[in-house]
């Protein structure tokens, strides 16, 4: 039995990609479906167009600052289950030596550099704000900031791994110079970072870590000083 | 770069956009969307090596983002939230720079479409789904979804151009 325009009509609005022959037919033949089948076909082009809402522009980037910093984290976990495995080996075997080097691990400072990367608005903020605002912000996080560290043009409470940091942009002397505090991002020592536009250092502080980046040639040493001087946790 | 994170990164930068339209559209707030797409990319990393067909990434995803929506329902829930009347003109993710008349009022009817039919829908324009692979996901069966997705289109039809001859002629044998 050939299909009818009831049919027709529900499984065409169901699957209007079907290219079943029935379908085909039964459109073929009947001006009326032909037409509805049309309509269906441009409500889901402009269905298309509807549903195609922008992403916020940094998703793809904070996405993946977030699970760089989960693996880092889950491969110190690692590191320092190995690390106590070593450690018992040696004192059941009564040995003491080298117990040899453990993977570099990049993955805060790829994080720092994605970040800093994924916030191109950040860099380009000219206005100087007011310590006291800096400070509404900071708070959030138990950190103040004080006026020595220069002219503040961003200050914003951000995700940094699992939990929250400052992301703040004051001047160098080449241009914008990017200040992570990151409470809950632990490095052992003072680490340097770099890719093919920006450079910097992560430095140890409060439990937690400082990051200070700025483009090639900026003078880096004179802004850590500054921030390790003005940055105070509460 | 390991091959597992480029793999991770391909499917961030292949999938991202469209998983976050998918729940932008389902959950109707653009901060939760984000929230989820964020969630499910960190559930995708840490079972990445169970992905072993490209070609299935997106409805992987979409699985394990509607997962990751009913969680994050409940936790909400758990602590006295609601997520009703979400007000559209108030989300960001919805201003589409469309001036087109029939965009804004098919943007109003989907909204407004029960989720019963929306998500299907979504399913199926955004995530490539067969009926099939529908009715699996939402423990449906097939002949359910093919109503649901009908009576979807049929609804927006009738709310987009009621005066229409093809429409017309639909009411007539509907």
């Amino acid at each position: 039995m050939s299909m009818n325009c009831f049919e027709f009509h529900q499984r065409f609005a169901a699957d209007p990609a079907d290219r079943d022959s029935e379908i085909l037919r039964h459109c073929a033949n009947c001006p009326p479906c032909a037409a509805f089948a049309r309509r269906v076909t441009q409500l889901d082009r402009s269905l298309r167009s509807v549903i195609a809402v922008d992403p916020p522009r940094e998703l793809c980037a904070r996405i993946l600052l977030r699970q760089t910093c989960a693996e880092r984290k889950s491969a110190h976990a690692r590191r320092a289950w190995w690390l106590a495995l070593a450690a018992g080996i040696l004192v059941v075997v009564g040995l003491v030596g080298n117990h040899g080097t453990f993977r570099q691990d990049n993955a805060l400072p790829r994080a720092v550099l994605a970040h800093v990367e994924a916030e191109p608005l950040a860099l380009s903020a000219r206005t100087p704000m007011d310590v006291a605002q800096v400070n509404e912000v900071t708070q959030a996080v138990k950190t103040r900031i004080d006026g020595t560290l220069g002219p503040i043009s961003f200050a914003r409470i951000c995700q940094m791994g699992d939990s929250h940091g400052v992301h703040l942009v004051t001047r160098g002397d080449k241009g914008p110079i990017t200040v992570l505090v990151m409470p809950n991002e632990t490095v052992n020592e003072r680490v340097t970072i770099r890719d093919d536009r920006y450079e910097g250092v992560i430095v140890p502080r409060a439990g937690g870590s400082i990051a200070i980046v700025g483009e090639h040639g900026e003078s880096l040493d004179a802004a850590e000083a500054r921030v390790q001087a003005s940055v105070h946790t509460l | 770069m390991n091959a597992r994170q480029a793999q991770f990164e391909a499917l961030v930068n292949a999938h991202s956009a469209d998983l976050y339209r998918y729940a932008v559209w389902l959950v109707r707030d653009a901060q939760l969307a984000e929230d989820l797409v964020q969630e499910t990319f960190m559930r995708a990393w840490k079972a990445i090596d169970t992905l072993r067909e490209p070609a299935l990434a997106k409805t992987w995803l979409i699985t394990i983002l509607r997962r990751e929506r009913v969680r994050a329902y409940e936790k909400r829930r758990a602590e006295g939230d609601t997520l009703d009347n979400v007000d559209l003109d108030a989300l960001s993710a919805f201003d589409l720079g469309h001036g087109k008349t029939e965009h804004f009022v098919l943007r109003r009817a989907l909204d407004a479409l029960p989720e019963d039919y929306r998500e299907p829908l979504l399913m199926q324009i955004i995530g490539g789904y067969s009926c099939n692979e529908i009715a699996a996901a939402m423990n449906l069966q097939p002949g359910a979804v093919m109503t649901r997705l009908s009576r979807a289109r049929q609804k927006l039809l009738r709310l987009l151009d009621g005066g229409h001859e093809a429409v017309r002629h639909n009411e007539a044998v509907s």
